[in-house]
């Protein structure tokens, strides 16, 4: 249409629409299918998490936590324990480590088949999203045995695990793996050589390398366009120290590295099956002992309460790396409490993407890095229904009036 | 089928029954109360839901004899979803507000 | 027969037609959702959800924007449903005589097919949304994709026929009436098949579905072309796309699949024009699992300018071929007779 007219048109997509599973607001300039520019606000769906766990203690907002995000919530867990954990001096039984690294890894395994599900589900390819949900199903029984639920699995605390694995729940993690081993041939089979798939995702959403970096892109997305970050590798915690966890780069599978959402698909398949190696071996090598270094939870709170420090939980989530920062200062709830999901580094990689791509291309690149938006959302500025935005001085000069405002 | 994999993988899950659990029924009944009636009458069977895990957590059940009134428990819950009732030393348990953590539950091995 | 006799018996069969055929349509899409969600390992909707999704739709408010051009939006469904009925009247259903067969032959079904996709495009266009009027863009440049394959093909058949020496190759009464496929040789048979295949791919793009579905995108467009079609109208283009299902399939079995019960199996006349029927309708569904369901379950979506690619490069090509293809076998057999 726009052939013939000079100036190009505005296409807003969002806060609600169906390419997008969370709500975030895109404005397309569009010349006729190609977009030529592309501005997105988000913190449309800001909750005030922080703001609630400041009036918590630790042993509360572990299952907020739980809660910040619907896939991962063991990663946000896992970092809030750990720095609470380091703020306490807390040293955690080798063996909740295991148990840690275990339901990490299955988080991972559950999260990855579920993005693989909907980048199938926006490239309109509904029976592979029917196929990877069912087949995601048996980790997320795994789950549910293991924890006594399938999300907000409230597994983790300050200090420990809140559950053993039995002896008898070793024979239903094996039977998922085994089963996830023999199938992951075929989920490759179906995602990477499906001619329609690859005409949709081959060269399209490019990441290079340095924008990737430059962008600081954590996770999947960092890898896919062959940046060899992964926490697990480069700041092992939990059990990975003892563990051999190597990056997933996508040459590994093709040979070459694009930075396309074709290989953010291999590098996420090929976790799942990376993942299933990891959670066999801390199977085998698990050792016994306590689940957790102090039970009896009064005790728990009262070291807690007593605890001076800050400091920062890392934890490599499925989406990259998820990031805490708590500081606390002698009372019940903590002073201050950070949350930075992995999708926050992420979403700033959409713009270089999704310049000079066709509309069609709009979901599958939005959903390329896996963008968990709620979870991300930490800032919502709303006075009297206008709404304003603030840029790096602004929110500098900001910081530094409530630093003086917290010294005094 | 070496360019579209998913074809073989269609044709033969079409001979194969679907993967869907049945609960309550084949087809949502008009009305799921009228049809609850017409299972307790026996005119209906139910299709039992999904099994849960022997540790599932579900909804809190409050042992009133064995409470001593210490408030650990209010002072644990994330949800401020139990109120401790000053006069008897016995709690309330607001469900609506409960989020099934389990954490008011000693911990158990 | 008096011309009141002719006109009225006319009036009767469009009646009765186009009964069967909203009716007809909607039970196919009931199969077709059946079979995808089977096939998906989902149980899916009883058969008779369509009629459902209709009833429902017909009570729901019908609801015009505020920049839209109401006479165009409301008129454009409207044109869309009666245009699709209007096609089926020149389609023979099994041994049924088909109403307007006599006056129209198959070059006028393939313009006539291009009028829902028109009303469609009207309508998007005043629909005055950014999503629908990009649905109403690439509506336009999809089926100028298309047609050119579907030209090929009905081409393709007619001259072969003409070849073969069948008195106006164009009426699909004697298309119909002529089983082509005993009419070719071997090599006919090659080119037949290549014709068959074009003809399988352009059926999902007229029906608009995946993976040729870009007007309408869920997930990109959030329905493209009716984002802003609600209630009444919404249920008309629903039996739009009922009927144009039902065409379609109608279409192929004419073309390629015209052999009826009757002509194998002696049976009373009334008890024949019902089992051809039935027959009938088990070939549409049989085409129109293949060629619609299978594949819309079975791919991912083209983007709009692979759509053309597809259609202008790859299946013209097969289409071509399948054409040379019949004219060698047309002269060989010439050749053969002469010999």
């Amino acid at each position: 249409m726009s052939e013939g007219k000079k100036s190009p048109y505005i296409v807003p997509i969002g806060p609600t629409h169906p390419a997008l599973k969370e709500p975030v607001m895109f404005t397309f300039e569009m010349d006729g299918e190609m977009i030529r520019d592309v501005d997105f606000a988000p913190g449309q769906t800001h909750r005030g998490i922080e703001w609630m766990g400041m009036r918590r203690n630790p042993v509360q907002i572990v299952h907020l936590t739980d809660r910040i995000c619907g896939i991962c919530g063991v990663s946000h867990t896992l970092a809030f324990s750990r720095a609470v954990e380091q703020i306490t001096e807390i040293e955690v039984p080798e063996r909740a480590d295991y148990i840690r690294t275990i339901i990490a890894e299955f988080e991972r395994i559950q999260s990855h088949l579920l993005w693989a599900g909907v980048a199938a589900h926006e490239l309109g390819f509904d029976s592979l999203l029917h196929l990877t949900w069912r087949v995601r199903e048996q980790s997320m029984d795994v789950i549910e045995n293991l924890t006594g639920n399938r999300v907000n699995y409230g597994l983790v605390q300050v200090g420990g695990v809140r559950r053993d694995i039995v002896p008898e729940q070793h024979r239903i993690i094996e039977d998922c793996l085994s089963a996830y081993e023999g199938l992951l041939g075929k989920l490759l089979d179906l995602f990477l050589h499906d001619k329609t798939i690859a005409m949709r995702c081959r060269d399209v959403g490019l990441l290079s390398k340095e924008d990737a970096l430059k962008l600081c892109t954590v996770g999947p997305t960092a890898r896919a366009s062959g940046v060899n970050v992964d926490l697990r590798q480069d700041y092992p915690y939990c059990a990975y120290g003892d563990l051999d966890v190597r990056a997933i780069l996508p040459d590994q599978y093709a040979g070459e590295t694009r930075g396309d959402v074709y290989d953010r698909i291999v590098v996420r398949l090929l976790e799942v099956g990376q993942s299933c190696g990891i959670i066999r071996q801390c199977l085998s090598e698990m050792p016994a002992g306590e689940i957790t270094a102090e039970p009896k939870l009064a005790k728990l709170l009262a070291i807690c309460k007593k605890a001076r420090g800050e400091a920062i939980g890392r934890v490599e989530a499925p989406r990259g790396e998820c990031f805490h920062y708590v500081l606390m200062e002698g009372k019940e709830a903590p002073a201050s409490w950070k949350v930075k999901a992995s999708s926050y580094s992420n979403l700033m990689s959409w713009i270089p993407m999704l310049r000079g791509e066709q509309i069609a291309d709009i979901p599958i690149i939005v959903a390329s890095i896996d963008p968990c938006l709620s979870c991300t959302d930490r800032v919502a500025v709303v006075r009297a229904a206008s709404r304003s935005i603030y840029s790096k001085d602004d929110l500098h000069r900001l910081s530094v009036e409530k630093t003086r405002r917290l010294q005094q | 089928m070496a360019l579209l994999p998913m074809f073989p993988e269609l044709l033969k899950q079409l001979f194969r029954p679907p993967a869907t659990n049945r609960f309550p029924a084949k087809y949502l009944p008009p009305s799921v109360t009228g049809f609850l009636e017409k299972v307790a009458a026996g005119q209906a069977t139910l299709v039992p839901p999904v099994q849960t895990p022997p540790k599932f957590r579900g909804k809190i059940e409050y042992q009133r004899d064995g409470c001593i009134g210490c408030s650990l428990c209010v002072k644990v819950c994330p949800s401020n979803a139990i109120e401790l009732l000053e006069e008897t030393k016995r709690i309330r348990i607001w469900v609506d507000q409960c989020i099934f953590c389990d954490r008011c539950i000693p911990p158990r091995r | 027969m008096t011309l009141a006799g002719t006109i009225g018996s006319i009036i009767l069969w469009t009646v009765l037609v186009s009964l069967f055929g909203l009716v007809a349509g909607l039970f196919l899409l009931g199969i077709d959702r059946k079979l995808a969600a089977h096939m998906q390992a989902r149980i899916g909707p009883p058969l008779r959800q369509p009629f459902i999704d209709i009833r429902k739709l017909l009570v729901k408010e019908n609801i015009v924007p505020e920049n839209a051009i109401p006479w165009l939006f409301n008129s454009a469904p409207v044109i869309a449903v009666v245009s699709s009925l209007v096609i089926l009247l020149y389609i023979p259903l099994g041994s049924l005589i088909s109403p307007l067969g006599m006056y129209g032959d198959l070059i006028l079904v393939m313009y006539l097919l291009t009028i829902p996709a028109l009303a469609m495009v009207a309508g998007g266009f005043a629909s005055g949304s950014p999503y629908a009027t990009v649905g109403a863009q690439r509506e336009m440049v999809t089926m100028i994709g298309y047609e050119f394959p579907l030209a090929i093909v009905v081409i393709g058949i007619a001259w072969r026929l003409w070849a073969a020496g069948v008195a106006h190759p164009f009426l699909l009464s004697s298309i119909a009436g002529n089983p082509i496929w005993g009419i070719v040789g071997p090599l006919g048979i090659i080119g037949l098949i290549l014709l068959l295949i074009v003809l399988a791919v352009v059926t999902p793009a007229e029906l608009s579905r995946i993976p040729f579905d870009t007007q309408e995108a869920e997930t990109e467009l959030a329905g493209g072309l009716l984002v802003e079609y609600s209630g009444r109208n919404l249920a008309l283009f629903s039996l739009s796309t009922a009927v144009k299902t039902l065409v379609m399939g109608a279409l192929a079995v004419a073309i390629f699949f015209p052999w009826n019960l009757s002509s194998f199996v002696a049976m009373p006349a009334g008890v024949a024009q019902v089992a051809d029927l039935l027959f009938f309708l088990a070939k549409v569904v049989l085409v129109m699992f293949i060629t619609v369901t299978l594949v819309r379950v079975g791919m991912a979506r083209f983007r709009i300018n692979q759509v053309v690619t597809v259609y202008w490069v790859h299946f013209a090509l097969i289409g071509l071929a399948g054409l040379l293809l019949l004219m060698a076998d047309s002269a060989l057999g010439t050749a053969a007779g002469v010999l």
